[in-house]
């Protein structure tokens, strides 16, 4: 039995990171196997620059923006040597559940609308598209909300804030639709209620991934 | 990759560690600074920037990083120092001359070393958006000259490509990535980096004159004139009318020659010149104008003493030059039997 990849998606990484957390302690428990939760970018020293461009303290171009997640994912996938204990290659060998909070459809999404989709998909040739990806739609005001209440932004600040997050919304189905005409496979859960998207998570991950009961 | 279609000129220096790249770019923008009044630049890859930074780390060995990884940064590396603001592309377009101490050819020669045919795919795809040099020179050392000049500039600290085997099996990777990107039309001259820096410098400087001076640049003591590419394959095309021939028709009677000594008169100390393209042909018409230079300049400069109209028109240049070549000196091309 190989491991499977997960990849959530969407628009804010704290959901996507609850959702990933109590999909890992369910799958514990109810396989037993080894359950690896991580994230894109990653720790490593490519993802800290990867944060620091996401987060406007360096500039780059898109193009080279777009190779260093590359190189971020590569490193993540693959590791620094062959049977790297910190990759995931090795993780899904080991047969490992590896569920990733935003992975290849983010890069997609984030670039999309300003380098050719053809051509990310060429230079991500070397990374597997996940067994299972989940683009958690929640909708844009109720995630504002959470923020406000754990950020105390202004009223500018959630005006910039809302811009920000209906363009990468925005982003995101235009990546879905054009990645699916190329047979990519992306479910889609839209809710408000974690509740309901955990349930839409399990189901999915039983009847995709044949998970026992 | 994008052909350059500024107007300034992208030249790039390759070659194995320690085969005197960056002192012969610093020479040669010095030569076109100074002589020429270019307007130069140059730079290096892995270049100044955040990306390039974590390079040298990697190149250091104080960081671990796998290879293709590390294949992706370098490419990442390239496109921020060629698109980012006050890069190479603004810069070219400013009319710039951009110099640049590695570039492409060294991911295709080091990374592809050990990279699977599909990998080798995906390294050129990440190169797409790359724009192409106007003019590479690569400059070629054996793998034990660049160990020995490795040795002797860092005191025995080597980088993580600098054994003498890996440099034997790049220099020859080096080769193959030359051809390869030759066949797709690039102009790409090998000269031998082992003799003294004065006449590396003196070979890589007569390349560039060649291609973008002497050759399309046709100058008397008050009139200088950098020819356009219209007003080059106008040129080019009464060559051919007045000789009867195509320049294709010589290239391929010799591929196996160096055309270009063989045109210039040169006894070597260069080598591996090859003709694939348009570009080639290009050089050659370069090298055939640049032998003619002392008589296009006369022509010039007695035009305007007899008091004619001033020579605007490019195909009266041509005109007069080249009736004067075909009577006086018949058999203009070195290799033309």
């Amino acid at each position: 039995m190989t491991g499977q990849v997960i990849a959530f998606e969407g628009v804010d990484t704290d959901i996507l990171s609850m959702q990933a957390e109590n999909l890992a302690h369910l799958l514990k428990k109810k396989e037993g196997r080894s359950v690896i939760t991580t994230r894109e970018p990653t720790d490593g020293p490519l993802g800290a620059q990867l944060r620091l461009l996401l987060n406007g303290r360096i500039d780059m171009h898109q193009y080279a923006s777009a190779l260093l997640a590359v190189a971020d994912r590569m490193d993540h996938y693959y590791g620094v040597k062959e049977n790297d204990p910190n990759s995931i290659l090795v993780d899904i060998q080991n047969s490992k559940y590896v569920l990733c909070v935003r992975y290849l459809l983010f890069a997609y999404a984030n670039y999309s609308d300003i380098v050719p989709l053809e051509w990310l998909m060429r230079i991500n040739i070397f990374i597997p598209w996940p067994d299972l990806v989940i683009f958690v739609d929640v909708p844009i005001d109720s995630v504002l909300t959470k923020i406000i209440k754990e950020h105390g932004y202004n009223e500018a600040e959630v005006r910039i804030k809302r811009e920000e997050l209906i363009n990468l919304r925005t982003h995101y189905l235009y990546a879905i639709n054009a990645l699916r005409g190329e047979g990519r496979q992306i479910e889609i859960i839209e809710s408000d209620s974690m509740d309901f998207i955990h349930r839409h998570c399990v189901k999915l991950v039983e009847q995709r991934l044949r998970l026992e009961q | 990759m994008i052909p350059n279609a500024s107007q300034g000129k992208l030249i790039v220096l390759e070659g194995l560690d320690g085969a005197g790249t960056t002192t012969q770019a610093r020479l040669l923008a010095e030569v076109l600074r100074v002589e020429h009044n270019i307007r130069v630049w140059t730079t290096r890859e892995p270049s100044e920037g955040p990306i390039g930074a974590q390079i040298r780390s990697i190149l250091a060995r104080r960081l671990s990083m796998g290879g293709n990884t590390l294949a992706a940064l370098f490419t990442a590396d390239r496109l921020d120092h060629l698109y980012s603001g006050g890069g190479v592309r603004e810069r070219l377009n400013n009319g710039e001359w951009v110099i640049m101490d590695r570039y492409y050819l060294s991911s295709f020669a080091y990374q592809a070393l050990s990279m699977s045919e599909d990998e080798k795919r995906w390294l050129f795809a990440m190169h797409q958006f790359c724009i192409q040099p106007d003019l590479t020179v690569f400059v070629d050392v054996e793998a034990k000259t660049s160990m020995t000049r490795i040795a002797l500039n860092r005191g025995f600290h080597f980088e993580l490509f600098e054994t003498e085997d890996k440099l034997l099996a790049i220099r020859e990777q080096y080769k193959k990535a030359i051809t390869g990107l030759c066949k797709q039309g690039e102009v790409i001259h090998v000269i031998s980096g082992e003799h003294p820096l004065k006449t590396v410098q003196k070979n890589i400087l007569k390349r560039v004159k060649t291609r973008f001076l002497d050759g399309i640049y046709l100058a008397s003591d008050e009139e200088q004139k950098i020819l356009s590419r219209k007003e080059f394959r106008i040129l080019r095309q009464r060559v051919e009318d007045e000789l009867h021939l195509t320049f294709q028709g010589i290239i391929e009677r010799s591929p196996s020659k160096n055309l270009a000594d063989a045109t210039q008169g040169n006894a070597g100390g260069s080598y591996s010149l090859e003709f694939f393209d348009e570009n080639a042909i290009e050089y050659h018409v370069a090298a055939f104008l640049n032998r003619n230079r002392t008589r296009i300049t006369s022509i010039l400069a007695q035009t305007k003493a007899e008091g004619r109209e001033r020579i605007s028109d490019l195909q009266k240049i041509c005109d007069s030059v080249f009736r004067y070549e075909y009577a006086e000196q018949p058999k203009l091309l070195g290799d033309k039997k």
